[in-house]
């Protein structure tokens, strides 16, 4: 009986684990590769507070989470600055020196020969030793982890990092803070893996490095991947089979000599079939945002006053002026002495060739490159050293020539994530104000459903947005820079690749956003879309303005189209 | 390459009958005097009753089988069941049959949890023979709570020492073999040493156990490397340790750390001697020529002693294996032998005799056995067992006996 109750100890100290690195790898993207560390470093604070200290429970658990917590805060800091496989081997490193303190610091960590006697689990004079006594304990920790897990994983903040898995640049053109999300994420789940270490400390009565080698997380990498990455009962489900499957198979006899090597294998080929035959995991990532949408079913077309496009006082001078931009990569000039003027109510066209600096000139006005000279002003309000988040919450947003829709999201999320103000999106209002929180999210869904109705999306809500067509995912753009509420959207060829019905409704659309004084500013090769879009034309070229007017005139300028067409 | 070797006082040549073991220390005497109550209660209360047999003997077994440096486990597994099918042979226990549970650790403590949590669900097992520290320090509470009896022939750790009672050890810890191999240099009159120890809690209590020995003659330590013992590039530390220009270098490692330090130190030009506590076939190939001279501390485990048990222990080994038996080899057969010799005592005064806390008793109230090393063991109320540590050192690739250590 021992050995069950023992099993489910182990399954409730994983899933604790998987449902905490999930929130990294599944929901985050972010493919660190040093979740043992923050398992042991929660452990070794349990042993030696205990032991050194005599500190009575939970003491050394809660401090075990604040320490493991700070460090998963440092630790985030390289993922600032580095992705992908840069990421993975920069936070494998860490986790190898971190195996090297534990083996060195012998003063600290006991060495090699680590801490052992560890007394068990203490709370209120019972103490909770063996697997029978322990499990429940264990089973408690799992579910209120797994109810933190679940309760950000569905929260603004939840949503917010897989914005930011999908694609960081455009989460943060929604006016998502990458640096909070990313140092909040790692401080949460170092947290979490924390309280897996603690209770092991105590469990075991044994702490040592030899537990949490880089191994280590890889098993725990696995159950996230068996499980589905996204989807936090899939992590509990990849926990209880990794840990079951070894269980069951030391139960099979086989030839005493080779009986270890050939478990391993037997193990190893279910890991690769499980790959092969569901490599997005058992369970999926599940579709969310749909159950509080209270507008689910509104039909199409909707009028404004649904409460889709929030009205804009009409204001006059430029919404948004940048003079005397200046940009060089080494020795390429890219942009030159750039002015540039977007007025409310009025859709200003950046034309020019390939290669003239219309891209880079956006980059530039919303905070993606930093101008190596020149000013830009906000209703006159200097924001030249702005990060792009900032630059959304002052009012500016743009789309991308690439969409940089993020795929994995249903429709309505996608607008949902851009809505601007959502408390939600901080972790202390998550968790100080939960029901505030929702009732502002309830809000927001029926928001970001006006809004999808009025672009036309309304019956798409609930599906991905990879499943969407071109042109649905052209409105899905405007829809989303709609939600930032932003007073200057800038719009990368928008109506790129649409036919000619397609692109009607999306120039109708960004009239319908100019006259609710909105400033618009696209970019777009498309003459024929451009003469009927646009109110003004700059003409770009070489980096520079080389003409601005309007539209009409300056496409009758036969050396500027000889420029554009040379 | 000329390297300068210790000249041995107590040299004896190979092959000579082993002096008797050394009798145990006053203190030991007193700890068994103060115990004689005890024991002597534990005999009369289960006379009698007549024995319950259990239809198998079934001794358990921890050992990485899939740890990364899994040789030894390999070795220890074929000598568990070479002693099996011995004592089988020979008509069991009292004529039942005793079998082993063999259960991979790999080196990891969580997963030595699960396999000693599996040999209790399976065969709510009574004797278990443990390997690796890390992994005895996490089921050795396991074992203390039921009652399970545990002996460990393959650790030197002194983390194990003391806070189990039901934990034995047929293996010298490192208190034992440091200060063993350490009266060698003593004996040159050496004041400086430079240490290179694995970074392992066997590696650590040797160290311990070295610097208080080296501290209290008066000696020096120029310095202090570690490393993994399956380590291949030890260069730093090599080029530290030569140029503190000590009188000898001490190797705190085991299979196979030792070969390549000593392959490394010549090919950096250290032509000081070099001592240890392990040499083993893994060690001598990779440290190829330069293991000649080397000198180590081990228990002594002669396959060419006149002792008829290990004359036969080693041939039957040969002969099966192809393979010379060293350490770890007679240590888990020797585990085998010293859990069913217990079992045989304990049967011996009646009643529910084959539990952990009765194999114990019998260990208790009679401490010696009978040790495949020659002649007997016995061990110390804190679980370890008093063996003779022999002195050996290389030559020609393989390990010569020279003398035993005298260390008090």
């Amino acid at each position: 009986m021992d050995l069950v109750l023992h099993i489910g100890v182990m399954i409730c100290l994983y899933a604790i684990l998987a449902t905490s690195f999930n929130l990294l790898i599944g929901f985050s993207g972010l493919f660190a590769f040093g979740h043992a560390t923050f398992y042991a470093v929660g452990a070794y604070a349990t042993a030696l507070l205990t032991l050194r200290l005599g500190w009575p429970f939970p003491l050394p658990l809660i401090a075990s989470i604040v320490l493991t917590g700070a460090i998963g805060l440092a630790i985030a800091l390289p993922s600032l600055r580095v992705s992908g496989i840069y990421l993975i081997i920069t936070t494998l490193a860490l986790q190898v020196i971190a195996i090297d303190v534990m083996l060195n610091w012998t003063g600290l960590t006991g060495g090699a020969s680590g801490i052992s006697g560890v007394p068990p689990l203490t709370i209120l004079g019972h103490a909770f030793g063996g697997p029978a006594r322990f499990l429940p304990i264990a089973a408690l920790a799992a579910a209120l982890c797994f109810a933190v897990a679940y309760h950000v994983g569905n929260s603004p903040f939840g949503r917010a990092l897989r914005a930011m898995r999908e694609n960081e640049s455009a989460a943060a053109s929604v006016g998502k803070n990458i640096f909070y999300l990313k140092v909040g994420v790692f401080g949460l789940s170092a947290a979490l893996a924390s309280v897996a270490g603690s209770l092991f400390a105590h469990y075991l009565s044994y702490v040592g490095a030899d537990s949490f080698q880089v191994s280590e997380t890889v098993l725990i990498l696995s159950m996230v991947v068996v499980g589905g990455t996204g989807n936090l009962l899939g992590s509990v489900l990849g926990a209880a089979i990794l840990v079951l499957l070894p269980a069951g198979l030391a139960f099979i006899d086989l030839p005493q000599g080779m009986a270890g090597q050939l478990r391993l294998l037997i193990y190893g080929l279910v890991l690769i079939l499980f790959l092969v035959f569901r490599p997005e995991g058992l369970l999926r990532e599940p579709k969310r945002g749909g159950k509080k949408a209270p507008h689910r079913n509104m039909p199409d077309g909707a009028p404004p006053a649904m409460g889709a496009i929030v009205p804009l006082a009409a204001r006059e001078g430029s919404a948004l002026s940048a003079v005397g931009l200046n940009k060089r990569f080494g020795g390429i000039v890219a942009i030159s002495s750039l002015d540039v003027d977007l007025a409310s109510g009025r859709i200003t066209g950046l034309v020019g060739p390939n290669g003239a600096g219309k891209t880079t000139a956006f980059n530039l006005l919303t905070g993606f490159l930093v101008a190596d000279g020149g000013e830009i002003r906000f209703r006159g309000k200097l924001l030249t050293r702005l990060r792009p988040h900032e630059l959304v919450r002052a009012g500016i947003a743009r789309s991308f020539q690439d969409l940089r829709l993020f795929t994995r999201m249903s429709v309505l999320e996608n607008v949902l994530v851009a809505l601007p103000r959502q408390s939600g999106d901080r972790l202390s209002a998550l968790f100080l104000r939960p029901f505030a929180v929702r009732r502002e999210d309830a809000a927001n869904t029926a928001r970001a459903m006006a809004i999808l109705a009025f672009i036309g999306l309304g019956d798409r809500a609930m599906d991905l947005a990879e499943d969407l067509s071109y042109a649905e995912e052209k409105l899905l753009v405007v829809a989303r820079l709609i939600a930032t509420d932003a007073e200057v959207l800038l719009l990368d060829e928008p109506l790129s690749g649409l036919d000619g019905a397609a692109m009607q409704k999306i120039i109708d659309l960004l009239r319908q956003l100019a006259a609710r004084n909105r400033a618009i500013c696209i970019i777009e090769h498309n003459l024929e879309a451009i003469r009927n879009a646009c109110d003004h034309l700059v003409y770009l070229d070489e980096g520079k303005a080389l003409a601005e007017g309007e539209p009409g005139a300056l496409m009758r300028d036969p050396e500027l189209m000889r420029r554009y067409f040379k | 390459m000329t390297t300068n070797t210790l000249p041995l006082q107590h040299a004896v040549t190979d092959g000579a009958p082993p002096a008797p073991a050394k009798a145990p220390s006053r203190r030991s005497v007193a700890s068994m005097l103060a115990l004689a109550p005890a024991m002597a209660f534990a005999g009369r209360a289960y006379a009698a009753e007549p024995p319950k047999d259990p239809p198998v003997f079934r001794i358990g077994a921890l050992l990485g089988l899939t740890d990364k440096g899994n040789w030894n486990a390999l070795v220890m597994q074929r000598a568990i069941q070479m002693a099996v099918e011995e004592i089988n042979a020979a008509g069991g226990v009292e004529g039942i049959k005793v079998e082993a549970a063999i259960e991979d650790h790999q080196g990891v403590p969580r997963v030595g949890v699960d396999a000693m949590q599996r040999l209790r669900a399976r065969y709510d097992i009574q004797a278990v023979l443990l390997s690796y520290s890390a992994v005895g320090l996490a089921v050795a509470p396991i074992g203390e709570e039921h009652k399970i009896f545990m002996l460990d022939g393959g650790s030197v750790t002194d983390a194990l020492v003391g806070p189990f009672k039901y934990l034995y050890h047929n293996r010298s810890v490192a208190s034992v073999v440091a200060r063993a191999v350490l009266t060698v240099p003593k004996q040159m009159g050496f004041k400086k040493m430079a240490q290179m120890a694995a970074v392992t809690d066997d590696g650590q209590s040797l160290i311990r156990a070295a610097e208080a020995d080296w501290k209290a003659y008066g000696g020096e330590i120029t310095a202090t490397e570690q490393a993994m013992s399956n380590a291949s590039n030890i260069d730093t530390q090599m080029a530290k340790l030569r140029n503190t220009n000590a009188d000898f270098l001490a190797v705190w490692q085991f299979s196979p750390g030792p070969g390549l330090v000593m392959k490394r130190a010549r090919e950096f030009g250290m032509k000081q001697p070099i001592i240890g506590v392990e040499y083993t076939a893994d060690i001598g190939k990779v440290a190829g020529p330069h293991s000649e001279g080397y000198i180590f501390a081990s228990d002594y485990f002669n396959p060419n002693a006149s002792d008829p048990w290990p004359q036969r222990f080693a041939a039957e080994y040969r002969k099966r294996f192809n393979d010379n038996p060293e350490v770890y080899a007679a240590n888990y057969y020797e585990g085998i032998h010293v859990i069913c010799e217990a079992i045989k005592r304990s049967r011996a005064q009646g009643g529910d005799y084959f539990t952990g806390e009765r194999i114990r008793a019998a260990l208790l109230a009679n401490p010696k056995v009978p040790s495949v090393y020659g002649g007997d063991m016995t061990f110390k109320p804190d679980g370890t067992g008093l063996k003779r540590v022999g002195i050996f050192k290389v030559t020609n690739g393989e390990a010569k006996f020279q003398n035993f250590a005298e260390i008090n």
